[in-house]
């Protein structure tokens, strides 16, 4: 949920909450009061209704025969609301009454007095009053409301405009972020932290980057020096097969580790972009190509390879990074298979695939493109393989998976 | 991809036809490492060139003014100064000698720059003296002795410009592989040579990924069959746990 949506909905909960709370309390306090000063206005009525009564008795509007008892009878009052029945105009209405009943000996004798008044008024009263208050709480709690969203918005557009940047950010684009401006200090702290943090990403990047390369760079010489000196070891005569093991030993590590060097470099050049220069290429004469060269690998294997594309299918990339992507997919395909197995590889204009049999996975098919993931535990291999053809994609914005369907391996890069 | 290129080199050779005859060929090394120097000059002293090496761009410069040299190999790196300048020098002083860049940078700018500066190959440390010695090799053919002779073994004689062998006076149908092979060999005599080296040699750089040389040994067995049918002697030794020789005794 969005920060907005949730300051939002408690706002909405809350206002609806107070809102019918408060018109609650204002019902009722201003019904408690208006029964109250009705009450005493009763009580004022009986009084002086009993005083008419003690004085002028009897009353000179009417005849008071209205007493209960001769017997006087313990003065009582007590309010009650009643409905009345009433004709205004000829029609018959019931309206709700407060009634005030007295008891009261006057002159050995024991009147009851009642006194009444219309509750109708007192409710339409309180209604009212208990409306508008509420409707001005009402258009108060909406205009906070209304207000607040649009604060909330401007402040926090430059927070959703930054999240967008820090998203496209990509250390491997190695350029530093242009954050929005904002008056808020936490935003602005926010975006102070921010700009350090991916500066020195990319400059721990850079540093790390450039090491990777001069140490490898580094080590190509002494590597050379290991390799030659190997090979001058190797022509000396009468060596006794204790020695002819252990030169072998050094050569093949001296092989391994100037092939992963090699690979590394290669991948870094990748990652730094060293490779721009772009032409057209016809994607089967590369295929063919590299086809020829495996042929002694396909043909150990006893594997069948098919061909098939819409016409000659073209393709905008560098030459010798494109090689690397074919020559990768196929030796991958060759060493991945099994004896008598197969491949198929379809061109088409939107993406290149590369069908072989093979047994599948030991690891999880998303590692499969990472560096030294190999599923295979040849001593020969580095699983560097598809991570130089990811890294490729990666370049080109092309996309890359792997499927397993059917015993057939499938590599699928969409362009 | 350096494998292509070797294969692409090869296929240039063809164009020019070798002298065999290398024993007049002078060869300049110069490499900072002392210890990569030594090697390359002994592996190339055996393969009959006159070699001298120096260590830095000043003695180098020093050399080059005074001596003519057929072969140059020239390493980028040097303490004191830059290899691509010495290049330059070099094209402009004596245009017929021959140029090969060796660099630990694999770097594709080098590379272009070195060539457009005239150099006429590059190879990337660490390196395979065998190919070292066949990019010579291949060098010393397109630069002096284009449309001459045919490289000679004993009995076995190669026609690069044909890509045809004969043994024993008589004529061998080679494949391609069985054909890069022997010239790599003959190029290499009474060297071992790893199947590694080979394998590199022959289907380039990406084939280390590919654990299985068993077809190697196919190639190696149906050339020496070949050979043998002629009645020509068989050269081809396997060394113990090493790889190969080609051997004239």
């Amino acid at each position: 949920m969005k920060l907005f949506q949730k300051t939002k909905r408690t706002y909405i909960l809350y206002s609806i909450i107070i809102f019918i709370v408060s018109s609650i309390i204002i019902y009722f306090t201003l019904k408690n009061l208006i029964s109250t000063k009705q009450d005493e206005r009763l009580e004022y009525h009986r009084e002086l209704i009993g005083k008419k009564i003690k004085y002028q008795n009897p009353l000179p509007i009417f005849e008071v025969d209205d007493f209960v008892s001769k017997t006087p009878i313990k003065d009582t009052l007590y309010y009650k609301d009643t409905l009345f029945y009433l004709v205004v105009n000829g029609v018959e209405k019931r309206e709700m009454y407060r009634q005030l009943t007295s008891y009261e000996t006057l002159h050995g004798k024991t009147y009851k007095i009642i006194t009444r008044d219309s509750l109708v008024k007192n409710q339409d009263f309180i209604v009212i009053i208990t409306i508008s208050v509420g409707i001005v709480i009402l258009l108060l709690i909406v205009t906070v409301y209304f207000v607040n969203t649009v604060i909330m918005r401007n402040a926090w557009l430059p927070f959703y405009e930054n999240l967008e940047i820090l998203k496209r950010f990509s250390v491997e684009s190695n350029q530093p972020i242009h954050l929005q401006n904002t008056n808020i200090d936490e935003f602005q702290e926010l975006n102070r932290s921010l700009t350090k943090l991916t500066n020195k990403i990319n400059s721990d990047f850079n540093n790390l980057k450039e090491f990777t390369e001069n140490a490898s760079h580094e080590m190509q010489t002494p590597l050379a020096i290991m390799h030659t000196k190997t090979e001058n070891l190797m022509q000396s005569e009468n060596l006794d097969k204790s020695q002819v093991k252990q030169i072998r030993a050094i050569y093949l590590a001296v092989q391994r580790l100037s092939k992963l060097n090699k690979t590394l470099l290669l991948l870094s050049k990748i990652e730094n972009q060293q490779f721009k220069e772009k032409e057209t290429i016809i994607i089967n004469d590369v295929i063919n190509k590299h086809l020829e060269i495996f042929d002694d690998f396909i043909k150990n294997k006893k594997i069948s390879v098919s061909l098939k594309s819409t016409l000659d299918v073209k393709i905008k990339a560098n030459p010798l990074l494109f090689d690397m992507v074919i020559s990768n997919l196929i030796s991958n395909a060759i060493k991945h298979n099994i004896n008598k197995g197969n491949i198929e590889i379809l061109t088409t204009d939107l993406f290149l695939s590369f069908s072989n049999s093979g047994e599948p996975l030991k690891i999880p098919s998303d590692t499969l493109f990472e560096r030294f993931k190999k599923d295979s535990s040849s001593p020969n291999s580095f699983g560097l393989g598809l991570a130089i053809v990811k890294k490729v994609c990666v370049n080109y914005n092309w996309k890359i998976n792997h499927s397993y369907i059917d015993n057939q391996h499938n590599i699928t890069i969409y362009f | 991809m350096s494998g292509i290129f070797i294969i692409r080199i090869c296929l240039e050779n063809s164009i020019f036809v070798l002298s065999l005859n290398l024993s007049y060929m002078k060869i300049l090394i110069v490499e900072d490492e002392i210890e990569l120097l030594d090697s390359t000059r002994s592996y190339l002293k055996k393969q009959d060139f006159v070699c001298e090496g120096v260590e830095t761009y000043f003695e180098a410069e020093d050399k080059l003014i005074t001596y003519k040299y057929d072969i140059v190999i020239l390493d980028i790196n040097l303490p004191d100064g830059n290899g691509l300048d010495l290049l330059v020098h070099i094209k402009k002083s004596n245009p017929e000698t021959g140029v090969l860049i060796v660099s630990a940078k694999d770097s594709l700018d080098d590379k272009l720059k070195g060539l457009d500066l005239g150099a006429d190959d590059y190879i990337t440390k660490p390196f395979h003296l065998a190919e070292l010695n066949s990019r010579v090799n291949s060098l010393i053919r397109r630069r002096k002795f284009a449309g001459s002779k045919n490289i000679v073994f004993q009995e076995i004689e190669i026609d690069p410009d044909a890509k045809s062998v004969i043994a024993n006076k008589i004529p061998i149908d080679l494949t391609k592989k069985e054909y890069f092979l022997l010239l790599y060999f003959i190029t290499n005599k009474n060297r071992v040579l790893t199947k590694e080296a080979i394998a590199e040699h022959l289907w380039g750089d990406n084939i280390d990924m590919l654990d299985n040389f068993d077809f190697i040994y196919t190639h190696m067995r149906n050339l020496r069959k070949k050979i043998k049918k002629t009645g020509a002697n068989d050269y081809l030794q396997t060394i113990y746990g090493l790889g190969y020789k080609f051997c004239e005794s």
